[in-house]
């Protein structure tokens, strides 16, 4: 039986799973098309969800439909984790992961995953049981080493329990991020170098100079009050309060440079041809990814 | 100036290191939910997945003063991304501060590697970081060359992004200036092959994100303990590695 705190925790989630119906993958058709990109109240305005790649969940232009989608497919998974280990003759309750700020405080939270059903059962468990329990549910005696060899593969296409079963029936939203990992690296690379960005850091920079801030880009503002806090921390006490009050100045200029130097407008103009190349490049394993996720029953049915 | 214990404490930290202590206590032994936790103010779209030791035999690995590995690493995760604690500084907002604060989406593992591995995946994480400490030989606390110990980042050897992954954790928490692992010994190394590891690691061999495997420290002497156990001080500089890997997306 659920403890109280888990009971609470699954009805907020069946709520949030009800409130998550209508908060479904977004299809190409209610995307924005590329074109709108392109036209000139976009270009003055850009938005990434102006982006092709907008149109397929899981790459963060649609931040709350893609937790939500996955929350169900977490509980999902944990329900089918659950009938498969009752199949193997096994005792398992569906664990999602939480999020502490769901609770009135830390100590409730603690609490609550504190009193984790399959920790107590498992413990409850004689060596030989619980070396069955964790083949069925991970596919290896000991889920807890370190060693690559005696952990599974999540590549393979059979094996690893009942966890890596649910994981092959509902891949989830992330899949397609993860299959083109390389590719996104590459993405992020092309945005970061890509000429118009870079001449709005210039713009940002001379901008920055003209109140007397010596940066070359944003990062290196940050980066520069990250290094005075390490080496303030040597001395046990926070930067010097001019150091302190000339860092606030210069984020509050940032921003006004920011604005100036067209620096952000810039970044997501780039990102969205980027995005639209790496679409172009990659629409094969993205339409794959779009119409499983479409085709997929309602996870938490 | 180079590792130099901060002066001051703040009281209440007691309370908030205790909760700490027994939520990672009670997750040692045997699988637990994981955590998330969302950014303070606005997401800036990357999602950070870290994997505190869970030793089926921590307590038992050579730690000195009593303390358990596994514990010490989650107090490392939890004030990575909670923290709040700068000197005797409370200032959750600040840009200074902990991943949340930084914009961060983070996902700390208390569960088995095995879950640890299926979960990052699962979640898209971009990065993924396991937290442990070195060991060496038990029973020689007393030991004061610090040029035996120090902290250790391994990442996986054909991965794009763990060299550099591994090389800002390194900078943060054991070469610059300020708190830093008192060891002087410091280093990162592939995996498979270089000698820091016999083994293939499970976390950088199966996970999807770009992942850098941190041994911070050594657990086997007691100054090696005591930084360790002072993570609230020195644990956003995890925060300002990722920061300087991912390029401060705001």
């Amino acid at each position: 039986m659920p403890t109280p705190l888990r009971l609470t925790l699954l009805l907020a989630v069946v709520a949030l799973l009800a409130a998550g119906q209508a908060v479904t993958a977004q299809s190409p058709s209610v995307a924005q098309s590329p074109s709108a990109a392109q036209s000139p109240s976009a270009a003055q305005s850009p938005s990434v969800a102006h982006s092709p790649l907008a149109a397929y969940p899981g790459f963060g232009h649609h931040p709350q439909a893609d937790d939500a989608r996955f929350e169900r497919e977490e509980l999902a998974r944990e329900r089918m984790i659950e009938r498969c280990m009752a199949d193997a003759g096994f005792e398992y309750q569906s664990a999602p992961s939480i999020d502490p700020d769901d609770y009135p405080d830390l100590a409730s939270a603690l609490a609550a995953a504190q009193n984790d059903p399959n920790e107590l059962y498992v413990a409850s468990l004689d060596p030989a049981e619980r070396e069955r329990y964790f083949f069925a549910l991970y596919g290896v005696p000991d889920p807890y080493s370190e060693n690559a060899d005696n952990l599974h593969d999540p590549a393979s296409p059979v094996g690893g329990g009942c966890t890596a079963d649910a994981l092959r029936a509902l891949p989830g939203v992330y899949a397609a991020k993860n299959d083109l990992r390389e590719e996104l690296a590459a993405l992020e690379r092309a945005v970061r170098t890509d000429s118009r960005v870079l001449a709005a850091e210039e713009r940002w920079s001379a901008c920055m100079a003209e109140r007397n801030h010596a940066y070359g880009t944003p990062r290196d503002l940050h980066a520069e009050i990250d290094e005075t806090l390490a080496r303030a921390e040597a001395f046990g006490r926070p930067p010097a309060p001019a150091t302190a009050r000339e860092h606030g100045r210069a984020l509050a200029d940032a921003r006004v440079c920011d604005g100036q130097a067209g620096l952000r407008s810039a970044v997501v103009t780039a990102r969205i041809e980027h995005e639209a190349a790496f679409v172009d490049a990659n629409r094969a394993v993205l339409d794959a990814h779009l119409e499983r996720l479409e085709s997929e029953a309602p996870p938490n049915r | 100036m180079r590792r130099t214990r901060p002066k001051t404490w703040r009281p209440a930290l007691v309370t908030a290191l205790a909760l700490v202590v027994l939520a990672a206590t009670a997750g040692a032994a045997y699988a637990a939910d994981d955590l998330i936790y969302d950014p303070y103010g606005t997401w800036n779209g990357k999602r950070i997945y870290l994997s505190p030791a869970r030793h089926s035999d921590t307590g038992s690995r050579g730690e000195c003063g009593g303390a358990s590995e596994n514990t010490l690493a989650y107090n490392v995760a939890y004030y990575a991304t909670n923290g709040s604690y700068y000197a005797d500084q409370y200032d959750p907002y600040s840009s200074y501060r902990n991943l949340r604060a930084r914009g961060y989406k983070v996902r700390i593992g208390r569960g088995t590697v095995s879950s640890a591995i299926s979960n990052s995946n699962a979640w898209g994480a971009d990065l993924h970081i396991p937290l442990h400490s070195n060991a060496d030989v038990s029973g020689q606390c007393s030991r004061t060359t610090a040029s035996r110990f120090g902290t250790v980042v391994i990442y996986w050897y054909t991965s794009g992004g763990g060299p550099d992954l591994a090389s800002d954790l390194l900078y943060t928490v054991g070469t610059v200036s300020g708190y830093i692992s008192p060891g002087t010994n410091d280093s990162t190394c592939s995996n498979p092959g270089d000698p820091c590891t016999t083994i293939t690691l499970g976390e950088l061999r199966y996970t999807s994100a770009v992942a850098a495997y941190m041994e911070s420290e050594f657990h086997t002497w007691t100054t090696g303990v005591n930084w360790l156990s002072d993570s609230w001080v020195w644990a956003w500089r995890i925060g300002w590695a990722v920061d300087l890997h991912l390029g401060y997306p705001r």
